[in-house]
């Protein structure tokens, strides 16, 4: 890919290269290479490297049908890479199973809310503080008996707002509440990468602002790799942005930076492309062309 | 459909009774534990107290206390159905083939020279054998495909002990006849096994109400409710399900050897598709999702099969009638039914000690709705679902079909 061809090594980008972001003595959290997915003739992601370094804040972003779900699912193990490698601190994990990965350190949250809506939030939270843990398999003593969990839990819960909803049912949640309950279920087991994707989908100007809040709040040495599909969310709370098209890694860069982008403004605010779904099939090929010829040539 | 608008008023009627109770000047958390806490108890309480006074009462009848032990046999069976279906989702159609298993190995070991001791340890090793190869087919699969396979099974082992006769005596079966005791606590006398199949269905009821309540129990309701989530939590489904698988088919054996030391007699007619259907019946009838309910389906379902099948010829089908009703009125099944009447009897007791109108107006709201509360509610989710097909919540369309797909198995098998 074009991306790598021209790696601009210096510290500050000024001009968008669409290389990858300087490491600066950080090890790299994730590193996609060449990473491919295709279903029957359909490419949905197609050759996309990328290199995420530890503790960064780093945003995919893209038009409906760019292939950023799919490109999450390659990351968290719900879908085998066709060809390429994913790696987690320098370990491939290309092969392994959602919840072997999450044994290595990574957290997701899913772009349609996925909690437990037939369990309190209590409930929710002590699942997810026990997914790591051997007392998963505890059959003869109450989860409740776990004090040091359950008073975890409470303070997971209070920290962001649910304090006084932990017995309620998470189906009875508000759809802002129910993301930040998602965001919690993710953190419960202390990733070391938090994968969010569209974790402000569907919410009011009001809630995005209190999602913001809570990702700008985490700690500094957690790497977030988040979808967004509003620059808007992205803005303030990651630091560099990938842009796909089709499958493909169109460019990336300082957030501010793709954003002036020119291929970023057509996708966003002219083409047919933004509007995704049927329209995009069949030119597919003629608009990845485009969009590698975006990336090597500012 | 009906039962999912029905949770969804419940549940509003829930958050509004807490705020109710809030203004009312109690920690609604505190009201809404405790009489949770004490509803809970109740039904067992009161099911298993029942149970003891009329099995003593009974037990100078023998035919009489027959039905109740074989209440309590089926009873254990039925929990672990319950076990894996209400609170994991999948419901098991192969549980009376190892019911057969205890049974047969019981009685098998006895004819091969055993003692009545070591046939039961070799029968419960058997079991336990068989649940955890046939547990290797069974938990790569999820939903209608699981039901099915678990019915395969069940049915391999009714066509084993159908045709290998040489082992298992065909279709006449087999008659133990040395039962196990310990000094003069015979088996064979009607107290001593009456109070043993009670004692090992106390025990076994504890296990459950248990297990339902640690953390494995509640990586099940987890799976059930929502199984990529729990993955993406680091659980690894496939391991809960095999351990869940375990314990639902070892209680069926344990079931099996306790049946045959009751009836002296086990036949290829006890791993039938039928008893199957009986057993998934007891669940739906008396709850899903609730681990004492199977206990009240099963003393309806036995009640159908030796008693009113001698006034009424044609039972099955009265039998029919009353799991249809059930199922379409209150689909908490018998547990649900008791639920709604001791909300009801919470209510009035409210109301009569008068504490002022404004109260007694929370109280309809309040009261019911937080003994229900976020825990009743739990339980009744499940259940719910288990019983009409297509109800739940959004989000997780695996499960709801694990359920809606398992609960119409269980109703085309009776």
């Amino acid at each position: 890919m074009s991306a790598a061809e021209t790696s601009s090594g210096a510290g500050t980008v000024t001009e968008l290269t669409g290389g990858p972001p300087p490491l600066d003595g950080r090890a790299a959290a994730m590193e996609l290479e060449h990473l491919t997915c295709r279903f029957g003739l359909l490419t949905a992601v197609g050759d996309v490297s990328l290199v995420v370094p530890e503790g960064s804040r780093f945003g995919i972003i893209g038009p409906n049908g760019a292939g950023k779900t799919t490109l999450f699912n390659l990351l968290s193990g719900e879908l085998r890479p066709t060809e390429g490698t994913v790696k987690l601190f320098g370990q491939d994990i290309s092969r392994l199973s959602p919840p072997q990965r999450v044994r290595l350190g990574m957290g997701r949250t899913f772009q349609v809310v996925r909690v437990f809506s037939q369990l309190s939030v209590r409930e929710n939270l002590t699942l997810a503080l026990t997914g790591l843990a051997r007392s998963k398999f505890q059959l003869l003593r109450p989860w409740r008996m776990y004090r040091d969990r359950q008073a975890r839990a409470e303070e997971l819960a209070k920290s962001f707002g649910l304090g006084d909803r932990l017995e309620l049912l998470a189906g009875e949640l508000s759809h802002g509440e129910l993301r930040e309950l998602e965001v919690l279920l993710a953190l419960a087991g202390e990733p070391k990468v938090l994968l969010l994707d569209e974790p402000a989908a569907g919410l009011s100007p009001a809630e995005r602002v209190d999602i913001q809040d809570l990702l700008k709040r985490l700690p500094p040495e957690l790497t977030i790799v988040m979808i967004e599909h509003d620059m808007q969310v992205l803005r303030g709370v990651v630091d560099w942005v990938a842009v796909l098209d089709h499958g493909e890694l169109v460019t990336q860069g300082p957030t501010l930076d793709v954003q002036r982008h020119p291929r970023v403004r057509e996708l966003y605010l002219g083409s047919a492309a933004a509007h995704g779904g049927a329209a995009a099939q069949g030119s597919a090929a003629a608009q990845g062309a485009a969009g590698t010829d975006g990336g090597g040539q500012p | 459909m009906s039962a999912t608008d029905d949770l969804g008023t419940q549940s509003t009627t829930a958050s509004a009774g807490i705020e109710d109770l809030t203004e009312a000047g109690a920690s609604p958390e505190l009201l809404a534990s405790r009489l949770s806490r004490r509803e809970k108890l109740v039904g067992p309480i009161v099911g298993l107290a029942c149970l003891v006074v009329v099995g003593i009462l009974l037990t100078s009848g023998s035919y009489l206390s027959t039905i109740f032990e074989d209440i309590l046999i089926f009873s254990i069976a039925a929990m672990g159905i319950d076990f894996l279906g209400g609170y994991g989702g999948l419901i098991s159609l192969g549980q009376a083939g190892f019911l057969g298993a205890g049974a047969y190995g019981f009685a098998i070991s006895e004819q091969h020279g055993f003692g009545p001791w070591a046939a039961v340890g070799i029968s419960l090793a058997v079991v336990l054998g068989l649940s955890l190869v046939t547990g290797i087919v069974a938990v790569r699969v999820s939903g209608i495909t699981f039901v099915i396979v678990t019915l395969a099974v069940g049915q391999i082992f009714w066509g084993l002990c159908y045709q290998w006769t040489s082992l298992t005596g065909g279709d006449n079966g087999i008659t133990v006849f040395s039962l196990p005791s310990i000094g003069p606590w015979s088996l064979s006398s009607t107290m001593p096994l009456w109070i043993t199949t009670l004692i090992v269905f106390i025990v076994v009821l504890g296990l459950f109400l248990l297990m339902v309540r640690s953390p494995f129990g509640l990586s099940l309701k987890g799976m059930r409710n929502n199984e990529p989530r729990l993955r993406a939590l680091g659980y690894r489904t496939g391991q809960q399900r095999y351990i869940g698988w375990t314990i639902a088919t070892f209680a069926a054996g344990v079931a099996g050897v306790l049946y045959v030391i009751s009836n002296h007699l086990v036949s290829p007619a006890n791993l039938t598709f039928s008893q199957d259907g009986f057993l998934v019946l007891m669940v739906v009838l008396g709850g899903l999702g609730t681990i004492w309910g199977p206990v009240l389906g099963a003393l309806v379902v036995v009640m159908f099969q030796q008693e009113i099948s001698t006034y009424v010829s044609r039972w099955e089908t009265l039998m029919g009638v009353v799991f249809i009703a059930v199922v379409i009125f209150t689909p908490g099944g018998i547990a649900g039914i008791l639920r709604k009447a001791q909300s009801a009897a919470h209510r009035l007791l409210t109301r009569g000690e008068g504490r002022g109108p404004a109260l007694a107006a929370a109280g309809v709201g309040a009261v019911p709705a937080a003994g229900l509360g976020p825990h009743a509610h739990r339980d009744e989710g499940p259940t719910a679902s288990g019983a009409t097909p297509a109800v739940v919540v959004p989000a997780d369309e695996g499960a709801t079909a694990t359920d809606a797909d398992a609960t119409n198995a269980g109703r085309s098998s009776q």
